[in-house]
């Protein structure tokens, strides 16, 4: 009698139940693993943007050609181009002065991301330190403070959009 | 008489001829030993096997369809073919050893040997069904189904544990985002009563600040005081902030980094000026959020990062 209960109640019912804490537990893992997905995401992008600023406010007129390539190599899109036409511009000032910048990410922070985890926004403040060889005239701080669209492209978050928040 | 077809079907096979038609005769000379037969066994053996048609064809050959009792055959339940359903997947795998004439008839192949069964015990009292060893693998399935048992059980608490940490891990995730939007909200609407003050209030525009922070902080705004009152009354000071952005540094559920861009317009008038001047400044500040016993938010750092280089207007 005791058998037959066992067979007809207890071990169904354990059976559902291990089925039932097993379908629950895979459901709770794939929410973990959605969420550290997401977590990953935002730290990568907002990693993105700081890589890009110390890119952007870094250079030396020695090396104003590989500096204006990684900068560009942070970037994409609306970013990249104004980059990119600027590039000339930026290159001559830096020969012509001796310049060397050195820039320095102060703290960024996440505005939002899409729920794909494909795109976001992001505040950067950076400031950079401005000298020329020689000495003359004197060093100068700069302050930034930026909003950047951080886009992933091709597995890589790179920076789409640049603007100094007024 | 030799049964025929029994002779040329293998002996499993062949227990199989009755299909069930011997059990419909309870009455007959074959009932009581043929469900006590192993031939009981080697007829479930032959269900199992497919081997069916054999039986089929061995009572089509020697039986009538009068000799057949109209209740027989698959799909018909007596009270002794129900019994026998139970018993096996075909339910006649025991009617087919209980259909055997071997004891008194002479149907079938030479009783084997090794299949043999003792004379029948009158007081036997067990299931009718039962073989010898049954009686022994009762107590061998009782234990199986115990282990089986046990084993759901383990399986059932480990699963029930992988489940709770696992709820717990994301409830701390869950949490961490739902932070960071709860804590940048609350810094965002904190940030004029911290950082904005006027002449004409300046204590009480302290103690607001001071509401907002923790003891800590507000510990360091009851030092500040000291120094700032004095100055901005002086100067006749009015500083309000106007917040440009916000954005969450970090988050776990209990402590928040929220990063703000403010522009901060300051208007003094200095001892001695004959008109204010009036200042604009891009800051940025960090607000460190911490959670309270009472769920609520409240700023524990405040730094302002470095910069503030002015804008004149």
């Amino acid at each position: 009698m005791e058998s037959r209960l066992r067979r007809l109640v207890v071990m169904p019912a354990l059976a559902g139940l291990v089925v039932a804490l097993a379908a629950g537990l895979v459901w709770i893992r794939t929410d973990i693993a959605e969420a550290r997905t997401a977590q990953e995401e935002r730290e990568a992008a907002l990693r993105a943007a700081g890589v890009h600023a110390v890119s952007r406010l870094s250079l030396h007129h020695r090396t104003v050609d590989d500096d204006i390539r990684r900068a560009l190599s942070t970037s994409t899109g609306e970013a990249r181009s104004e980059l990119a036409a600027e590039a000339a511009k930026l290159k001559q000032a830096a020969i012509d002065t001796r310049a060397i910048q050195t820039g320095v990410v102060r703290a960024a922070g996440l505005v939002s991301m899409n729920a794909e985890l494909t795109s976001a926004d992001v505040l950067v403040v950076a400031d950079a330190l401005l000298r020329w060889e020689g000495g003359r005239p004197a060093p100068q701080d700069r302050y930034y403070r930026w909003r950047m669209r951080v886009s992933k492209v091709g597995g890589a978050w790179l920076v789409s959009k640049a603007e100094q928040v007024s | 008489m030799r049964h025929r077809a029994g002779d040329e079907v293998p002996e499993p096979f062949g227990s199989g001829g009755g299909e069930g038609f011997g059990i419909a005769d309870p009455g007959g000379p074959w009932h009581g030993g043929g469900t006590r037969r192993t031939g009981g066994v080697r007829g479930r053996h032959g269900a199992r096997s497919g081997r069916r048609p054999y039986a089929r064809e061995e009572a089509q050959d020697h039986l009538s369809a009068a000799d057949l009792p109209p209740v027989a055959g698959p799909g018909v339940q007596t009270p002794q073919t129900a019994r026998q359903h139970r018993a096996g997947p075909w339910g006649d795998g025991d009617a087919v050893s209980a259909a055997e004439p071997y004891p008194g008839g002479g149907y079938g192949p030479a009783p084997d040997p090794a299949y043999d069964d003792p004379e029948p015990d009158p007081d036997h009292d067990g299931p009718p069904y039962d073989d010898p060893g049954e009686d022994e693998q009762v107590p061998r399935r009782r234990r199986g189904g115990g282990l089986l048992v046990a084993l759901l059980a383990i399986v059932a608490a480990g699963l029930a544990t992988a489940l709770t940490l696992s709820l717990l891990e994301l409830r701390a995730l869950r949490r961490g985002e739902a932070a960071g939007s709860e804590a940048l909200a609350a810094a965002r609407t904190y940030a004029f009563d911290m950082l904005s003050y006027d002449h004409r209030h300046i204590e009480q525009d302290l103690a607001r600040a001071r509401g907002h922070a923790t003891e800590r902080l507000a510990g360091h705004y009851r030092r500040l005081a000291e120094t700032l009152i004095p100055q901005v009354r002086r100067e006749q000071t009015i500083q309000q902030v106007t917040v440009a952005g916000a954005a969450v540094e970090s988050a776990t559920p209990e402590r928040v980094r929220v990063l703000m861009l403010v522009n901060l317009t300051t208007s003094k008038l200095p001892p001695g000026a004959r008109s204010r001047r009036d200042e604009v400044s891009q800051g940025r500040v960090r607000f460190v959020m911490i959670k309270g016993g009472d769920g609520a938010w409240r700023v524990d750092e405040l730094s302002t990062l470095l910069g503030d280089p002015p804008t004149r207007t």
